[in-house]
């Protein structure tokens, strides 16, 4: 199904490609990154910032699915 | 002679009021067509006591059309057994009571003081004893004590508490309301579009409470972690390693942290200042029922639902007070010194107690709560009569350790601390003792305070570091809410009563919105939810529930009507349901997928067959309709792999792996019973203790 989101059987919120869960997420994975950068000393790619999150046991699971989603899309936040 | 015929909830209950107005005698105990009622000769009367048991009235739709119509607004009053299953008792009961009712004079409503309590006697006296509601009296009391249920009998209140049990009514009716149209809305939904029945519910509390879970679900997997680094650091007193803190107790910048250890590592300081502050602990305020089923939570992993159930057993037995209170209040009328001189029989109190009663004043520490039934959860210095289980024991003397600790002194905490400055940087040690116990010494083990002495140090005095690190840390996701948090949270936001609380957290288990201890909302829970949300927002909105709690409690003052709150609810939820009405094949077709997900999964094992790795299942024998756990590799390559489960009670498949051997945990929820979390694999495969040895003693043959 077209609105359907593509991590889970939710549907789609209106201009987002996610449910309402996982854009929650996303928006979170985007608005940390610059709090990880700046604790790295401005150092810290997008690839590590996702690294570093899939392996920490605090990291919430849509958190996750969506960062595997990027990394398989290819996309970014 | 007259004759009068006394109400009350519980067999014990009717027991213990039998025994108490027959003096010296014993209460004769009759036969009322198999029901049993206690005889009392009085001075003046003829007394029946006799027990209910709970409600034996229900409201229900009053047309007898099929279960699954919806909207239902139209109610009335029916014997329980007509309109719930496994009730018969109830009817039989109804029977008889009405029988005896017939030879009364005077009526009186001994239930439980509260809602319910007068709910349930004005039912009673209302249908099964033709009207005698309002001639009826009300007995109220506390505790079954011998002398506090006399001095009710004596001072019986002339005539039934209405605006109570009218309030009881209203809940009972409101919620129904709520828990019919919705619930019906959420399963008819569903069936029309699957074709398959199964059980949704939702209701004017379980919304906002299922709300909480889900919010807090929601926040906890959309949670993504940022790192933080504190010093682990330790320094050398004369030859005495401790613990330090830095003056900064997190770091945001990891080079920050790095020069700061790079700076201090192998350097030596001055203790510069030293400080010692007293802090004056105020004892507990006695229990009302949040806070003792809070505790009995924390300190003995007892869930509210149970600790309610242990509680009112004490009640039954004479131990304790009413405990569905809300009251933090310990008036002086319920005999302090006697109380005290009755638990100093145990050898368990008899020092405290003596040490209380030496004091001379006994004031209680109250708290601000209040509640105009009963005063809060006390002990009635009553000696337990049997042998109590270790249940029961834990919250009997949880109960009568916070009521000592109530009339105990303050407590008073010194804390120490000693400031360190280590070339620019300054670090604390830190100390903490208790001067004087007070109350803590009540409590016993219910107060914990953890105490760190430092040496004796002196302003000056040169000390080393001999120890510095970092640490990476990463903030946490806020916790899962657990049986007794989530109780908090809906006494906080004050929806439901604490009567129901339990119950209704119980529900969201029993259909699958909440699974574990530390409660994880399902993919069904999120969706019932936004369906909620989507559809009726008003109906899990807090603000919404709290208003209405507030008109039914002004009904127990006097300053509402029972038809004006109906009138509102009806209007309110009329709308609502017409809507979710049309939408049932939108709402159907949105439910339908996580219930058969929810449905796969609530069987589907995540650990492979150690056999063949193929998944694993609990199916059900054909032959035996016995539950097991077998592998789906049975269809393709034959493994006949399989594992017996418990056959009773609600089976969840937790994501907890076994420490043993790593196979994937199981719980079972049986009704009032602590859920029992076990390991299949480890339940056939774990050495057994070996049998007895058999002895064969041959029978000696007589030649």
């Amino acid at each position: 199904m077209d609105d359907q989101c593509p991590l889970c059987e939710r549907r789609k919120e209106p201009g987002s490609e996610f449910c309402s869960v996982h854009r929650a997420a996303s928006a979170n994975i985007e608005s940390a990154y610059s709090t990880w950068s700046e604790a790295y000393g401005g150092h810290l790619s997008k690839d590590e910032y996702y690294k570093k999150l899939v392996a920490l046991g605090e990291t919430g699971d849509a958190v996750k699915e969506v960062i595997q989603h990027l990394r398989n899309t290819g996309g970014s936040t | 002679m007259a004759t009068a015929l006394i109400l009350t909830e519980k067999p014990d209950a009717a027991l213990h009021v039998a025994e108490a107005l027959s003096g010296r005698r014993k209460p004769k105990k009759v036969n009322v067509d198999g029901v049993p009622f206690f005889e009392v000769q009085g001075q003046e009367e003829r007394i029946f006591v006799c027990s209910a048991l709970g409600h034996l009235y229900a409201v229900a739709a009053k047309s007898t059309e099929s279960r699954s119509q919806y909207p239902v607004w139209d109610f009335s009053w029916k014997p329980k057994h007509l309109v719930e299953r496994g009730q018969k008792k109830q009817e039989k009961w109804i029977q008889s009571i009405s029988k005896v009712s017939k030879e009364a004079d005077r009526f009186i409503n001994a239930c439980d003081y509260d809602i319910e309590g007068s709910l349930i006697g004005y039912t009673i006296l209302k249908y099964a004893c033709n009207g005698a509601d309002q001639k009826a009296q009300r007995m109220k009391f506390s505790t079954l004590t011998t002398k506090e249920l006399k001095d009710a009998y004596q001072k019986v209140l002339p005539e039934l508490d209405f605006p109570l049990a009218y309030a009881g009514m209203c809940r009972h009716e409101v919620d129904w309301l709520y828990g019919i149209n919705l619930s019906r809305a959420l399963t008819q939904s569903a069936y029309k579009f699957s074709k398959r029945y199964s059980t949704l519910s939702t209701g004017r509390v379980q919304g906002p409470t299922l709300r909480f879970v889900v919010e807090r679900e929601k926040e906890i997997v959309t949670f993504v972690p940022t790192p933080y680094w504190v010093l682990r650091t330790k320094i050398n007193v004369d030859g005495k390693v401790i613990e330090a803190e830095h003056e900064v107790e997190r770091f945001n910048v990891k080079n920050e942290a790095d020069r700061t250890v790079r700076d201090c590592a192998g350097k030596t300081g001055i203790i510069e200042k030293l400080e010692s502050r007293t802090y004056r602990l105020a004892p507990p305020t006695p229990f009302d029922l949040s806070a003792l089923q809070s505790e009995a939570y924390r300190h003995f992993g007892i869930t509210p639902r149970a600790a309610l159930g242990i509680a009112e057993r004490l009640y039954l037995d004479q131990l304790i007070s009413y405990p569905r209170t809300s009251s933090q209040k310990l008036p002086p009328s319920i005999g302090y010194e006697e109380i005290l001189k009755g638990l100093g029989q145990m050898d368990a109190y008899r020092a405290e107690t003596a040490g209380l009663l030496a004091q001379g004043t006994l004031l209680p520490r109250e708290g601000g709560k209040e509640d105009p039934a009963h005063p809060a959860v006390y002990p009635t210095g009553t000696i337990p009569k049997r042998t109590l289980d270790p249940r029961e024991q834990k919250i009997f003397d949880l109960v009568v350790r916070r009521f000592l600790a109530t009339f105990g002194q303050t407590a008073t905490k010194q804390s120490d601390k000693a400031s360190v400055k280590v070339g620019g940087y300054s670090f604390f040690l830190r100390g903490s003792r208790i001067l004087e116990k007070g109350w803590i010494a009540l409590y016993g083990p219910y107060a914990k305070f953890e105490e760190i002495t430092l040496p004796s140090l002196r302003e000056g005095q040169q000390v080393a570091i001999e120890e510095i690190a970092t640490d990476e840390k990463h903030m946490q996701p806020p916790p899962r809410y657990n049986p007794s948090s989530i109780l908090k949270a809906m006494e906080d936001s004050e929806i439901g009563t604490k009567a129901t609380r339990a119950d209704i957290i119980e529900t969201l288990y029993e259909r699958g919105y909440v699974k574990e201890e530390r409660m994880i909302a399902t993919p069904l829970a999120f969706r019932v939810n936004e369906i909620l949300t989507k559809y009726c927002p008003k109906v899990i909105d807090v603000a919404f529930t709290r208003e209405l709690e507030s008109m039914m409690e002004q009904i127990e003052r006097g300053k509402q009507t029972r038809e004006h709150v109906l009138l509102e609810t009806v209007d309110y939820l009329k709308p609502i349901i017409d809507d979710l009405k049309l939408r049932e094949e939108e709402i159907g077709q949105e439910l339908t997928t996580t219930i058969r997900e929810m449905r796969m999964a609530a069987i589907t094992f995540s650990v492979p067959c150690p056999k063949c790795g193929d998944v694993l299942m609990v199916l059900k024998s054909k032959k035996t309709g016995k539950r097991f756990i077998g592998c789906s590799g049975k269809w393709k390559v034959n493994c006949t792999f399989s594992l017996p489960l418990p056959q009773f009670g609600m089976l969840t498949l937790l994501e907890k792996r076994c420490p043993e051997c790593g196979f994937q945990m199981v719980q079972v929820r049986s009704k009032g019973r602590r859920p029992m979390i076990s390991c299949p694999y480890c339940y056939v495969n774990k050495p057994r203790a070996p049998k007895p040895t058999e002895v064969t003693v041959k029978t000696p043959v007589n030649k």
